[in-house]
């Protein structure tokens, strides 16, 4: 079968545990604000999964102590078909594999695909319908609730992150929302803020396309750093979650 | 048994010179982690605060404390020199005063001369006088170079020729001074140059008869310097301060009468630490004073100076000895040779701060036990300041006491030397090729005369037959100019007390070096893959190229090049091998540029890879800076599958990486760091020097990108590798990345 890949990355570190080897499959079918890989958005170079499975096994020494393949993109979900066939083929070496994803679809494709994955990384990128419709795309805030109760159904680990837009999410009250919603799954080892930032500007330059966020600034590690510390102050207000939060977090 | 030897298990080693035996029957291994180590002592903070003022000094004065002019530096030249006499436990400096530098001019005199007035001083008038009637190895060297070898000289196609210093890279077997004491050493000697002399008199038995003579001469002189500080080494050293006093005495004696590039230790901690234990045990010493022990004979190691000339330290940045020192490892009967003491030494680290000197080389397996590959990660981690090589793969070829000399080079401890061959520079190597023999850069015919490419698309084939035939040449060449190089050294430059600590039966080792590999391979594979056209200047010299359409690049585990690269050091490695080297040597290879890859870049036109004349190229076996599409494990993997077999000189890798993107907390890093390390030595891979860089060295990185190869950093949730972001963005990410602690 045959998929289209954005990039590679063989030192991936922040895609999962360990060292890993990191898909960006191309496509996506969300257009969020905050973007920072446009360039994913379009079709990428063709690959065979049976080539793609051989190119990974080469990075197979690097991961021993809990690395291995990590998907992500653009939308890997927009691929299912052939992530499934590549991680069937990765499963069966040993091989720990990572959904790096927005939760944007949920049929029974990706389902069978969730049932592969060793760990699913998940972006919640808003605590609302309202934010998904007016900053990424309508519709898909129910999609990404239902594949948490999916996920939690299922017990498949899940990493959770957001990131963090000046002016749009940085504040205690929305952090309190978040946390409200990650509480709510025991499937859920470990909530990160991400801040956002302007590293991904100039590819919306050189491809022509417009930058809803072009007149926003990165978010400061200052405020990153507060509005971490008003998510662990939520996060411990019901201790007996907080307590299975960190140990969990500390295995992950 | 000699009762400096209580308690020592007996072996083979208590009967002749062994010191391998010794170490596999008395040494501890040690499992557990690093929380048994202590810090420094009251005497060790305020004796380094002493030294280190005295480092700011010398960096105030432009890099040279001080020289002495008018004595030629030797064992017992100059009288007992101190720090702080009284808060010294180590004591010996390489003249009366620390730091000060002293004249070697043995190798040349006109160096020394150089030297000494590049840093407003001027070399004693009778010194120079009395060169006038004795020949140097400088002299002697140029007596006999050909026009060639003049001219590949000149060119650079050849550089760094150890042809009017010291060539450096022996390491005397310091430990059988501290074990046996030096006058069963001598005797061991004596009877070995009886032997000898019984012999028929062919020239290189009267050589090797001559050798033992030197040899013999300088053993005494190392006493004698013993004995001006007040110790008597012609016995066994009969306790660890002992041990460690009459090791760096012998050190202390060589780098004294040698200004070798390099100045390597040995593998001495494992050693050592049998002796330590031994005082632990008896209640003699504690943890704390054993570390301080070691902490203050690390500062003596630190201490040691050559003085150099400014053309010298553009090939070899940053004032280096290569105080090489081996850990770890493994025995050939796989047990782990790791010891507390493998810990102490890296704990100097942190208790006198980081520093390039020594130069700690772990001998990495996968079989080293998991809380000392995660304390070596942190102490990378925190200081840079250590690096890596495959115990898996040398232990084969050089046995289980084999030490590290310069950076990379492996020979078997006491029983092989080698002669430090410099390295050629393949790049301008085949830009030479397509010139028919003439340096692109001057015109002058260096080689045999040949056609020039025209300004038409380079046929590949046509290409490889010419740089086969000029290959060819050169390796022949190199051969013979090292030939020549390593008599006259022997002649007028021998090291006398480092070969005293040698078997006298010793295995040479001739080391060959390349450099420009990755400009090499990415050059072959664009006149392969794309389309190259060179284009002549007015002399119709080819000083440039036009290179249309994609090729595959080295650093990509993309075999489509990786595969020249392969081929490039396999080849040329069995076109050295047809030439003799002298006195039987083994030829070796290394692919090892230090810091002198820049000024080979700098001494190189255009390349057919698109890198521009002048440009730096990318340091030992990494790949070019800024062409690779898949990361740095990629890149590792592409290094990995150069043959170590052909390259038994070591095949060196630098990787770097930001804190942040090894992990968000230390232990998450040293995990990671951890995995990298097994992953690539699982490979087969030789060497690797870690780099978690600091805020320092990400600035440092803006202005040097071939320095820091593959310098992926992290920036939130995106990973980018630092040499393709532009300046405001690579300021931005220092500005962000080292933000919490600046």
């Amino acid at each position: 079968m045959q998929g289209y890949i954005a990039k590679y990355e063989s030192f991936a570190t922040m895609e999962g545990p360990g060292i890993r080897f990191a898909v960006f499959l191309s496509g996506c079918n969300l257009r969020c604000v905050c973007c920072h890989n446009p360039d994913s958005w379009r079709q990428g170079n063709p690959v065979d999964s049976e080539d793609l499975v051989r190119q990974i096994l080469r990075y197979k020494p690097y991961f021993r102590s809990g690395g291995g393949v990590t998907f992500s993109g653009g939308e890997p979900l927009m691929q299912t078909d052939f992530v499934i066939e590549v991680s069937r083929m990765l499963k069966a070496e040993g091989i720990h594999i990572v959904l790096d994803t927005a939760c944007s679809l949920l049929e029974t494709g990706q389902k069978e695909l969730y049932d592969l994955c060793d760990l699913v990384i998940a972006d919640l990128k808003f605590p609302d319908a309202e934010g998904y419709e007016r900053y990424c795309k309508n519709g898909v805030f129910d999609t990404v609730i239902k594949t948490f109760e999916y996920l939690d159904m299922k017990q498949i680990p899940v990493w959770v992150r957001t990131v963090i837009i000046p002016g749009i999410n940085d504040t205690k009250e929305m952090i309190a929302r978040y946390a409200a919603i990650i509480k709510k799954y025991s499937t859920i080892q470990k909530y990160e803020l991400k801040p956002f930032h302007t590293m991904g500007f100039s590819k919306y330059e050189q491809l022509g396309i417009e930058n809803p966020l072009a007149d926003t600034a990165a978010l400061s590690p200052d405020r990153l750093g507060q509005l971490k510390q008003d998510l662990n102050e939520i996060m411990n207000k019901n201790p007996n979650q907080v307590r299975s939060f960190l140990v969990n977090k500390r295995q992950g | 048994m000699d009762s400096a030897w209580k308690n020592f298990k007996e072996g083979v080693w208590t009967k002749k010179i062994d010191v391998r035996d010794f170490i596999l029957n008395n040494y501890t291994p040690y499992d557990g982690d690093e929380r048994f180590l202590q810090g420094p002592t009251p005497r060790t903070i305020q004796l380094y605060a002493e030294v280190e003022k005295l480092f700011d000094a010398e960096r105030a004065k432009g890099g040279v404390l001080d020289i002495d002019t008018t004595h030629i530096s030797s064992l017992v030249s100059f009288g007992p020199g101190y720090i702080d006499k009284d808060k010294e436990l180590i004591v010996g400096l390489q003249t009366d005063k620390p730091l000060k530098r002293a004249v070697h001019p043995f190798g040349g005199i006109r160096m020394s001369e150089h030297a000494c007035e590049e840093y407003g001083y001027k070399l004693d008038e009778a010194l120079i006088d009395s060169f006038r009637y004795r020949t140097t190895h400088n002299d002697g060297v140029f007596r006999v170079y050909n026009e060639e070898m003049k001219k590949v000289r000149h060119t650079g196609i050849i550089t760094g020729l150890p042809d009017a210093y010291g060539r450096g890279r022996i390491i005397g077997d310091y430990r059988r001074v501290a074990l046996y004491g030096m006058d069963f050493l001598i005797e061991q000697k004596k009877k070995d140059k009886e032997r000898y002399s019984r012999r028929n008199m062919t020239a290189e038995n009267i050589a090797n008869t001559e050798d033992l003579y030197k040899q013999l001469e300088f053993m005494e002189k190392l006493k004698e310097m013993a004995a001006a500080y007040g110790y008597d080494i012609s016995r066994p050293a009969r306790n660890a301060r002992e041990a460690i006093q009459w090791l760096y005495f012998a050190y202390l004696g060589a780098v004294k009468e040698q200004n070798g590039a390099a100045n390597s230790i040995g593998r001495i901690s494992t050693f050592l630490d049998i002796y330590l234990e031994r005082d632990l045990q008896e209640g003699l010493l504690t943890e704390s004073a054993a570390q301080e022990l070691m902490d203050d004979f690390i500062i003596k190691l630190r201490m040691v100076r050559h003085l150099r000339t400014a053309a010298y330290n553009d090939l070899f940045a940053g004032d280096p000895v290569w105080v090489t020192m081996a850990e770890a490892g493994v025995t050939e009967t796989g047990k782990h040779m790791v010891t507390k003491n493998s810990y102490r030494v890296m704990q100097s680290l942190y208790n006198l701060r980081p520093s390039a000197e020594p130069n700690i080389t772990v001998l990495w397996s996968e079989r080293l036990p998991e809380a000392y590959k995660r304390f070596c990660a942190k102490v990378s981690i925190d200081t840079d300041s250590i690096q890596y090589e495959n115990d898996e793969i040398m232990r084969p070829v050089y046995g289980d006491d084999y030490s590290i000399a310069c950076c990379v080079s492996a020979m078997r401890t006491g029983k092989q030397m080698q002669y430090f061959g410099a390295r050629c520079n393949i790049a301008k190597l085949l830009l030479m090729a397509l010139n028919g023999g003439r340096d692109e850069l001057t015109g002058m015919q260096v080689g045999p005369k040949g056609k020039t490419f025209e300004e038409k698309p380079l046929d590949y084939d046509e290409v490889m037959k010419a740089y086969d035939r000029y290959s060819s040449w050169l390796a022949r060449l190199y051969v013979n100019t090292l030939n020549v190089i390593h008599y006259m050294h022997d002649k007028y430059a021998y090291e006398r007390l480092m070969m005293s600590l040698h078997d006298t039966d010793v295995k040479r080792i001739m080391a060959f070096g390349v450099c420009g590999l990755s400009v090499l391979a990415d050059s072959l594979s664009a006149i392969k893959y794309a389309r190259v056209t060179p284009v002549k200047n007015s002399e119709g010299i080819i000083s440039d190229f036009i290179t249309e359409g994609d090729f595959p690049k080295y650093g990509n585990d993309d075999d489509r090049v990786d595969s020249i690269a392969e081929w490039i050091v396999e080849d040329f490695y069995k076109k050295l091998k047809r030439t003799p080297a002298y006195r039987k040597a083994v030829h070796t290879l290394s692919v090892l540029t230090i810091t002198s890859n820049v000024v080979y870049g700098k001494k190189t036109g255009s390349t057919p890879d698109g890198r521009k004349k002048g440009e730096p190229f990318a340091p030992g076996a990494n790949p070019m800076h800024g062409r690779d599409c898949c990361g740095a494990v990629a890149s590792l993997n592409s290094v990995a599958k150069l043959n170590y077999g052909c390259c038994r000189d070591g095949i060196s890798n630098t990787f770097s990486v930001t804190p942040d993107i090894l992990g968000e907390n230390e232990e998450e890093r040293k995990t990671r760091l951890v995995a990298l390390l097994d992953g690539y030595f699982a490979q087969q891979a030789h060497h690797l020097n870690v780099n978690v860089l600091n805020r320092d060295k990400l600035v440092d990185a803006m202005d040097h990108p071939e320095k820091y190869p593959n310098l992926t950093i992290r920036v939130s949730g995106y990973a980018v590798n630092f040499n393709k972001l532009n300046r405001n963005q690579q300021t931005e990410v220092i500005n962000r990345t080292f933000h919490d602690k600046f």
